[in-house]
């Protein structure tokens, strides 16, 4: 490319810390409760899973993935007052948390929304076959 | 517009990660292929609203993009103002509150909601934002919608958007007919080594290069003299004068984006644009043949989707990003 395009270029990413709107956050990427659990996290995560339980003083739950063997905390302190349904299937966007000693996924949770009812096997394929895609790119 | 690639007609549904990473100053390109309007589905995870619009970022787990979406405008009923609600019949009352209620519950959403958006993309101070044509909320609670995206994105990606736009055969023979190889090729490298992101055909005609190229293809039948360079100049000296459209001011700075103007042109450009001014009388015919020859040369550009003719401007064409 030559030089002045890459000036544009150079250009805009520049215009674009002046940018008049506030940053967005960070896109949420789609995982599983067992990949965060047990993989290297994303800094920001969107994870289903069921809500097996809720302190409201604390502000923690916990979310379990569909074989019920994983399992990871969640911080609703953004969300509360928050209406929660235990036992039913959450779909959460948030910043993901590791403890120092590399035990304990913390999520932050920004937005919750209830999806009771969603066919966890064909979420998941249909997520397996967007990442087949999206990593031979 | 390029008028033969059908993926610059519709709603591209591309990842919101590609939309960002849509390369290009003026015209947005995804791998050859002109994007202009997309279509996006994803959750809302911030709103900004202002007096007339809402401005929601929307994640589809690849990136997150900004979307205008308007508001309503609330429309004047011609003769029950909506002041006057004491003296409205009890059916037209209660159809204004019903109507404004259903407006607030259509277009307020929260964060967490899914959206799908559709509309057109843009740089706006040099990010790129979505004016949502059409904006709805979409109920979505068994993920069934979600799931149908994540299953059709791969298939139109590899279908579609990663392919590379083939050209008509039959186009091709009948311009290359006309218009000479070397014109064509020196145009090429002229856009090339000049880094201009905009033109008009008419500057085309002020490089030398090109002009000689032109000339000695087109031979006059008479066997008069062709025009040389010295007239050629001072029909460049008989229009510097600069017109008011604001367009037409060429600036070396690559600082003004957000605007149509045509950048970086290099200094040996003249500060004027001919907006379709008459050649002298002095010129000959031979001007005017070397100015065709120099279109069509574009125009077969135009087709092989190396330059895009704009739309809100008569002669001006922008430079690919694959010509640099």
């Amino acid at each position: 490319m030559s030089s002045a395009a890459a000036a544009v270029k150079f250009d805009y990413f520049y215009e674009k810390q002046m940018s008049s709107f506030a940053s967005l956050p960070p896109p949420g990427c789609i995982k599983t409760v067992e990949e965060i659990c047990n993989e290297r996290v994303p800094k920001t995560a969107r994870v289903i899973g069921r809500l097996i339980e809720r302190d409201i003083k604390s502000e923690k739950g916990i979310l379990s993935s569909r074989d019920k063997r994983h399992s990871l905390t969640i911080n609703t302190r953004l969300i509360e007052p928050f209406q929660a349904k235990i036992n039913c299937l959450y779909q959460v966007i948030g910043e993901v948390d590791v403890s120092r000693d590399q035990r304990e996924v913390i999520i932050t949770v920004r937005t919750a929304v209830c999806v009771e009812g969603t066919d966890l096997i064909a979420y998941e394929k249909a997520l397996q076959f967007q990442r087949e895609y999206l990593y031979t790119r | 517009m390029d008028k033969n690639n059908p993926i610059c007609k519709a709603f591209a549904k591309l990842y919101i990660r590609d939309m960002l990473a849509l390369e290009g100053a003026e015209i947005l390109q995804y791998n050859g292929h002109q994007i202009c309007k997309v279509d996006i589905f994803g959750i809302v995870v911030k709103v900004t609203e202002k007096h007339k619009f809402f401005i929601y970022g929307v994640d589809d787990g690849t990136g997150v993009i900004n979307c205008c979406c308007w508001k309503p405008n609330p429309e004047p009923q011609p003769f029950s103002p909506k002041g006057d609600v004491e003296s409205l019949p009890i059916e037209e009352f209660l159809n204004l509150t019903i109507s404004d209620s259903l407006v607030q519950m259509m277009f307020s959403l929260d964060l967490g909601d899914s959206i799908h958006v559709r509309g057109r993309v843009k740089r706006y101070r040099g990010d790129i934002q979505v004016s949502a044509d059409f904006f709805e909320k979409v109920d979505d609670p068994r993920c069934e919608r979600e799931i149908a995206r994540m299953l059709e994105l791969p298939k139109l990606y590899r279908d579609v958007y990663d392919k590379q736009f083939i050209w008509g055969k039959v186009e091709k023979m009948q311009l290359q007919a006309s218009v000479p190889d070397s014109l064509i090729d020196a145009v090429v490298d002229f856009l090339q080594n000049s880094s201009t992101n905009s033109f008009y055909i008419e500057e085309l005609g002020t490089v030398g290069q090109l002009v000689d190229i032109a000339k000695s293809s087109c031979k006059n039948p008479t066997g008069n003299n062709i025009m040389d360079a010295s007239a050629l100049s001072s029909n460049q000296r008989r229009t510097t004068r600069s017109t008011t459209r604001n367009q037409s001011v060429i600036t070396t700075s690559p600082n003004d984006c957000s605007s149509k103007t045509s950048q970086s042109v290099p200094h040996t450009f003249s500060n004027q644009k001919p907006s379709g001014e008459k050649y002298q009388s002095s010129v000959t015919s031979s001007t005017h043949a070397i100015h065709k020859l120099l279109k069509e040369a574009v125009h077969h550009l135009e087709q092989r989707g190396l330059v895009y003719k704009s739309e809100s401007e008569k002669e001006l064409y922008y430079v690919s990003i694959y010509l640099n």
